[in-house]
């Protein structure tokens, strides 16, 4: 019995897919607080789009809280998912920061659209951190 | 190639089967529309066009760890159960 499960096992899994997945570190409070925040924060900021100024401060707020969500992600083993779309993530954040400082009349449309995809994204991150095993 | 040219390429694909082709396509034609009505300028419909790109990358590594959680609960559940036997 125990030897047909692990071949049936190992049979259907690539080595690396099963270490990895063996290997999954539990679900990490930290991680997910970040998450969370970056999540919430956007929700927030896309709202005050219209306040040119105060956006600017928003969007590098929010440029720094997913640096600290990427590089928090970074070195946590087996962790590569999470660390990829956090780069993207942190991407997503830097694009709207050097928006605002190259130019000051930064549209109010591109700005909502842009923290309603970096919230969006979020979301997602957020839901498969939360998946992970306690 | 004109602007109206792509767009009839995305306005194909926003009916695709696959969500993510379906989403991609509705995004990226949207965000077209915005930039000839003249709500945003090209450096940011540039940077929107991007970001079509990383959340793309984000739902694959997404899908991935998904995949894997399961496979997680899966192989400690078959552990147990063989732990038992």
């Amino acid at each position: 019995m125990k030897k047909l499960i692990l071949l049936l096992v190992s049979s259907m899994l690539s080595s690396c897919a099963l270490i990895e997945a063996y290997q999954m570190k539990p679900f990490d409070p930290n991680e997910y607080q970040l998450i969370t925040e970056i999540r919430v924060d956007a929700r927030q900021y896309k709202t005050e789009c219209v306040d040119a100024i105060q956006s600017k401060t928003n969007a590098y707020i929010l440029m720094r809280k997913s640096e600290l969500f990427m590089s928090y992600s970074e070195h946590i083993p087996y962790n590569n998912n999470v660390t990829k779309a956090s780069i993207e993530l942190n991407s997503m954040a830097k694009g709207i920061a050097e928006q605002y400082q190259k130019n000051d009349k930064v549209s109010p449309v591109f700005c909502k659209i842009k923290f309603e995809t970096i919230e969006h994204s979020a979301e997602t991150i957020q839901k498969v951190i939360g998946d992970k095993p306690r | 190639m004109s602007i109206e040219h792509y767009q009839q390429q995305l306005l194909e694909c926003v009916g695709a089967v696959d969500i993510t082709i379906q989403s991609v396509a509705t995004a990226a034609h949207a965000y077209t529309e915005i930039l000839k009505a003249g709500e945003i300028s090209k450096p940011e419909y540039q940077e929107l066009m991007l970001d079509i790109q990383r959340k793309a990358n984000i739902d694959s590594s997404i899908t991935d760890l998904a995949t894997k959680e399961k496979l997680n609960v899966a192989i400690n559940g078959l552990i147990s159960i063989i732990g038992m036997v």
